[in-house]
């Protein structure tokens, strides 16, 4: 798919969907495929699923500013909702369809941009007090965290790791 | 907890809390108000970093759109 083709099927976009990067030779895009199937089945009739194979649209992958795949986006209409990076488990695609379709893909959306940038200013503002103030370890961790959230889900080792927490809890 | 402040309440209370954290942890102001602004900016910048604040959920009031 080329950007022209992208951009035509965005503007042609009569329902909510959601598209997945993926490429032939991603362990985790082959693991999810027939989860994310399952899931798309279940909601064809509200939700489409675009496939884009990320290797033959670098256009695309560019404009959308894809760091990595698998990755899922949402959208509705021509505004992006949410964005997931990294495999994901079948109840957190159930979760991220039904939000789209139900309209309430506040619920699981990223932060915005504006959210990212208070995050990153004031978890680097207190990182800086804390050091500079013997060092505070409490507030050092405080402004770390707040760094962590700003790009938690752009983290492809936090999304792996928190796969694993989920399906350890679910299975046990 | 649905938001209930405004793009421009959340960055006005997160420059307010830095203010107030850069004054009472970086020595700015010591003595008594010193240890009042380590504590207290930590308030308007929680608030605006969750978009959420009790105060107005209390009173009823908002300032982003309903």
């Amino acid at each position: 798919m080329n950007l022209e083709q992208w951009q035509e099927m965005l503007r042609r976009a009569s329902r909510p969907f959601i598209v997945e990067f993926w490429a032939p030779w991603c362990g985790p895009c082959r693991v999810m495929a027939p989860l994310l199937e399952r899931v798309a089945h279940k909601f064809e009739e509200r939700i489409d699923l675009v496939r884009i194979n990320a290797d033959d649209s670098p256009e695309v992958v560019q404009a959308l500013g894809i760091l990595g795949i698998p990755t899922l986006i949402g959208f509705d209409g021509t505004r992006e909702v949410f964005r997931r990076m990294g495999m994901q488990s079948e109840s957190t695609l159930e979760r991220l369809f039904e939000a789209l379709a139900d309209g309430k893909s506040s619920a699981v959306s990223s932060p915005s941009l504006m959210e990212r940038l208070l995050r990153l200013v004031s978890g680097t503002v207190i990182l800086a007090l804390g050091w500079s103030n013997g060092p505070a370890v409490v507030l050092m961790l405080l402004g770390a965290a707040l760094i962590f959230s700003a790009v938690y889900d752009r983290c492809p080792l936090y999304n792996a790791l928190a796969l694993r927490v989920k399906s350890w809890l679910q299975s046990g | 907890m649905r938001v209930n402040e405004a793009g421009w309440d959340r960055v006005l209370r997160v420059v307010l809390g830095i203010v107030l954290l850069v004054l009472g942890w970086g020595g700015i102001v010591s003595g008594g108000w010193g240890t009042v602004f380590k504590i207290l900016g930590f308030v308007p910048l929680l608030t605006g970093l969750v978009g959420w604040c009790p105060l107005y959920a209390l009173l009823k009031v908002r300032t982003n759109k309903a």
